[in-house]
């Protein structure tokens, strides 16, 4: 007589599985999306304004797919890398000199700060999802 | 003496400055945050992060730094400075015997991303200068 094994619920497991990424991301999705808003809010107040080009040229670029969602900072204003990273020496063409910008370290290191503290914020809604974090 | 910050610092400005072939392309040496007046073609050195992990048995369990690391070259080309920063990336990422007073390398360092921009003098169209290089980071442990 032939044996069957019959097991039940194992549709709703694997659409529940299928489904995570996207769980996952609609549960990040507004801690990304603060975190940005907190790095944003602090570069921008700590920038000097002059022209206020710096300060203006600040703007998010959020990326969303099904399994994830991105958001990149981004300032497209000339200056923005030379205030952040510093300038060397400079002289006119005269040959008198005109000094440099020390780097201002204002961007990378805030950004940095944020994202560590987003990943702490994100373990908890990983690991709700029955899924365990290990070597962050 | 608890360990320094400065110890990683110098490691990280000794292990360039004692390659040859960065130096070859950067005469005017090694600086940690500027460069001295008068240098043209060097590396500047710069930490832009750091960061102390507790753990259970330590306040100070791990620490990592991050690095700018970029060489600096004169000139409308920046076929010297690319090959100045792959030179860089060869002494750093991935370097496992840096010597930190005081500390313990805990993993490779590592390249983060990298870095490229050129810098025109508004004051003077004839001076352009090439920043090439990137983020570097280390993963250390506390000795003392």
């Amino acid at each position: 007589m032939p044996a069957t094994l019959r097991i039940d619920g194992l549709d709703d497991e694997l659409d529940a599985l299928t489904a995570l990424p996207t769980t996952l991301r609609d549960q990040a999705a507004p801690l990304v999306r603060a975190t940005a808003d907190q790095a944003e809010a602090t570069i921008r107040a700590a920038y000097p304004v002059v022209s206020g080009q710096l300060r203006d040229s600040l703007h998010q670029e959020v990326v969303e797919t099904p399994a994830g969602i991105k958001v990149r900072l981004i300032n497209d204003a000339p200056q923005a890398i030379w205030y952040e990273y510093g300038t060397v020496f400079r002289h006119t063409s005269l040959g008198y000199a005109r000094g440099r910008m020390p780097a201002a370290k204002v961007f990378v290191p805030e950004v940095m700060r944020d994202r560590r503290a987003l990943l702490d914020d994100l373990i908890p809604v990983v690991e709700a999802e029955g899924l365990k974090v290990r070597g962050q | 003496m608890a360990s320094d910050a400065g110890a990683v610092d110098a490691a990280v400005m000794a292990v360039l400055r004692a390659d040859s072939a960065l130096m070859a392309r950067c005469p005017d040496g090694v600086f940690y945050g500027v460069a001295r007046p008068g240098a043209a073609a060097c590396v500047i050195v710069d930490r832009f992060d750091h960061v102390v992990h507790a753990n259970l048995f330590s306040p100070a369990g791990d620490e990592t730094f991050t690095y700018v690391v970029t060489a600096v070259l004169p000139d409308t080309d920046a076929t010297a400075a690319r090959e100045a920063a792959l030179r860089i990336r060869t002494v750093l990422d991935g370097n496992e015997t840096l010597t930190i007073a005081g500390y313990a390398l805990q993993r490779p360092v590592r390249e983060e991303q990298s870095l490229r921009w050129p810098e025109p003098n508004p004051g003077n169209i004839d001076q352009f200068v090439q920043h090439w290089g990137g983020h570097y980071s280390l993963d250390v442990s506390r000795l003392t």
